[in-house]
């Protein structure tokens, strides 16, 4: 609220004591802050971006967390624990080698650099184990009786049953990948490719903020996150809350 | 067969998922590939040979004339504001007058991050061709030949003559050589310290401006009653110094203390602890308060505190914070017992080893270019940075008609002082903020904060990191 009431104030009036909560209907701060940058650029970006991430983390988690979850195989335990232990390791920690190695392969600057090592999720390997594991084994072994190799198994019997939880991490992944601010900062620096979250950042300058126009813009990108959320919320709490799986009593 | 149907629309959302997937990863490729064309083409063009780069480096006509192109990047951190839109009203004429010469921008928000991703590219090998730079910066870049020296310019066709050379501020002159004797850096963001004050304050408290900074601790605490303050100030952090840490510098020259004394860091002297301990009684009073990301514009805008004392590169942000509220004061920053110790702020451009000669040629012509008469007006008056040259300040008149403090705060640029260009200025800045924090905020005593600040500059000189 603070915000919405910044981006319709005066500068000055953004700085009273003690603070107005009454807006004074600026509405050029929006279009100050439209012409500020080259928004529909960042947002096209940011779409094609999240898009395409939640695609990718769509089937990297579900063909991992079956494995983790249905498949038997040597180390898989193990294995599943050095997957989790991904989450340990402060991404702060990884920025610089992470750069070192996207400019050897001439990814810095690009798309790829922003969609690739997002591809995978470990939480969403998590999720959809943890919902894979509580599936009975009697429906793999009907599948298995009925001639389904394990793809088959996955796409047509696992995938529907798991829906929930798939539908849950494209959500969290949407979502995270729409606010992504540090790593898009760091390994790109052309506007032709950066997503929203760092285009604001055009107002925070080396001596001051123009606060009136970055709550306005903060407004305008927050906007299509926020009706995301709305309309999707069902979805988003079903699966958040959900914990027995695919399987309904 | 609800479970069949079920099965089945799985399966096509599936297909439908995997389709979109892979149209996704086609586009993203395109359009990778056409971002990462870009910059091998623009080498390819900037690779020309040597009639190239100097067409690039003469004269506007010649060359437009040359058919030759080259495209230069220029890492920056004027990413807002008024600054923002006079960079870019800038390259626009630059390219219009050279038209051969391409100049893409690579805007980052503020210094810290400026630094930290010129640092990144220069570790990976991929650095701009051009770049904002702090002394010290330069001086790290020079020392792993990161940078190349400015000489053969200076000397070369597209030169600087006597004449141009005398028309600089002495200080922002001697401001672009490292300790080596070669210049490596060549002006554009230059500025100083002012002191910004709620006039209606200090009038209401019948104070006058203050000249000293004695007079200055007695007015912020005068001005210290019914929930007003003095003063707010950041101190700055060991990784990001600030307004504060830069103020500190100046009160400690003010009082007769330096940086450096003899290629050494020189931070345990009398004069040192003189003004960390006027800094100290004004926080005990109540008159200095200390906070983040320009609390004193926050402070003064709000009404709430007597002074801000930041850079006149800030007059943009604390009028507009002001607003109509009260009037905002101006003055030069106050002075001690050894006079004023201003401390010299803002970047010089340097040159990328990385880029090819064509580049460098062209970086070259686009910095030189810049700190022309005229351009170094409209930038002035645009920016609120100061003129670098005096027929720059000669050539804007009516912008100081109505900011006289231009001309008190530009004359001193030929007696203030920039950061020492050593590469671990950078450890001795984070121990100054350092120790402002320890006794601002812990409340240690100066001697004590000021001891281990040089102990750690000491170790930093010594090691030359």
């Amino acid at each position: 609220m603070w915000v919405l009431i910044t981006s319709l104030n005066t500068p000055d009036q953004v700085l009273t004591f003690p603070p107005s909560f009454v807006p004074h209907w600026q509405w050029q701060n929006y279009v100050l802050a439209w012409e500020a940058a080259p928004w529909a650029r960042y947002f096209l970006n940011t779409i094609f971006i999240a898009s395409t991430t939640v695609v990718l983390v769509i089937v990297t988690s579900a063909l991992a967390g079956f494995a983790f979850g249905a498949l038997r195989f040597p180390g898989r335990d193990a294995l599943f624990l050095l997957v989790l232990s991904a989450l340990m390791i402060p991404p702060t920690v990884l920025l610089v080698p992470d750069y070192i190695v996207l400019k050897d392969i001439s990814w810095l600057d690009t798309y790829w650099a922003q969609i690739v090592p997002w591809g995978a999720s470990v939480f969403g390997i998590f999720m959809v184990r943890q919902f894979v594991s509580t599936l009975p084994a009697e429906l793999a072994d009907a599948a298995e009786i009925d001639g389904a190799s394990s793809l088959r198994y996955l796409w047509s019997v696992v995938v529907p049953l798991v829906r929930p939880a798939l539908i849950t991490i494209a959500l969290y992944v949407g979502i995270g990948s729409w606010d992504s601010f540090v790593w898009p900062f760091i390994m790109t620096s052309s506007p032709s490719v950066q997503p929203v979250e760092v285009g604001l950042a055009t107002f925070y300058g080396t001596n001051g903020t123009e606060w009136t126009q970055l709550s306005a813009a903060a407004v305008f990108t927050t906007l299509p996150v926020l009706v995301f959320f709305l309309v999707a919320q069902r979805q988003f709490l079903e699966g958040a809350f959900s914990t027995a799986g695919g399987l309904k009593g | 067969m609800s479970s069949g149907t079920s099965i089945h629309s799985a399966t096509r959302a599936l297909r439908a998922a995997v389709v979109l997937g892979a149209a996704a990863l086609l586009v993203s490729a395109c359009s990778s590939a056409g971002a990462s064309t870009a910059p091998a083409a623009s080498n390819a063009a900037g690779a020309a040979p040597s009639s190239a780069a100097s067409a690039s480096g003469a004269a506007p006509a010649s060359a437009s004339s040359g058919g030759q192109s080259a495209t230069i990047t220029f890492m920056e951190a004027m990413s807002s504001g008024t600054l923002k839109t006079t960079l870019d009203g800038l390259v626009s004429q630059f390219e219009k007058a050279y038209p051969n010469i391409t100049v893409t921008l690579i805007p980052e928000p503020n210094y810290a991050t400026l630094q930290q991703k010129e640092e990144a590219s220069v570790a990976a090998g991929n650095p701009p061709t051009i770049g904002q730079a702090y002394e010290n910066w330069a001086a790290t870049y020079a020392a792993s030949n990161a940078i190349v020296p400015l000489t053969s310019y200076i000397s070369g066709p597209n030169g600087v003559s006597s004449s141009e050379q005398s028309d600089f501020w002495t200080g922002i002159w001697q401001d672009l050589y490292l300790p080596d004797g070669k210049i490596w850096m060549w002006p554009f963001n230059k500025s100083d310290y002012v002191m910004y004050y709620n006039q209606n304050m200090l009038q209401a408290d019948h104070l006058a401006v203050p000249t000293t900074w004695t007079q200055f601790a007695a007015a912020a605490k005068a001005a210290t009653t019914g929930g007003d303050w003095g003063l707010s100030m950041n101190p700055g952090t060991s990784s990001a110094p600030a307004n504060g840490t830069y103020m500190f510098v100046s009160m400690m020259r003010a009082y007769g203390g330096h940086l450096l004394l003899n290629g050494k860091p020189d931070l345990n002297t009398s004069a040192a602890v003189q003004a960390l301990t006027l800094l100290a009684t004004m926080e005990k009073e109540g008159a200095l308060k200390v906070g983040t990301n320009y609390p004193g514009q926050t402070a003064l805008g709000a009404g709430k505190s007597l002074f801000d004392m930041s850079t006149v590169a800030s007059y943009y942000y604390n009028q507009q914070a002001v607003g109509t509220k009260f009037t905002m004061g101006t003055a030069a920053f106050p002075n001690g017992p050894a006079g004023q110790g201003n401390a010299m702020q803002g970047t010089n451009i340097v040159i990328f080893a990385k880029s090819t000669p064509a580049q460098q040629q062209a970086g070259w012509t686009f910095m030189h270019w810049l700190t022309g008469t005229q351009q170094t007006a409209t930038w002035a008056s645009g920016s609120g940075y100061l003129p670098v040259t005096k027929s720059g300040l000669a050539a804007m008149s009516s912008y100081v008609a109505t900011h006289p403090y231009v001309t008190i705060a530009s004359q001193s640029l030929q007696s203030a002082r920039g950061v020492p260009a050593q590469s671990w200025f950078t450890e001795e800045q984070g121990a100054i903020a350092t120790a402002l924090e320890s006794v601002l905020i812990n409340h240690e005593s100066p001697q004590s904060a000021l001891a281990t600040a040089q102990a750690t500059s000491a170790a930093a000189a010594s090691s030359g990191s």
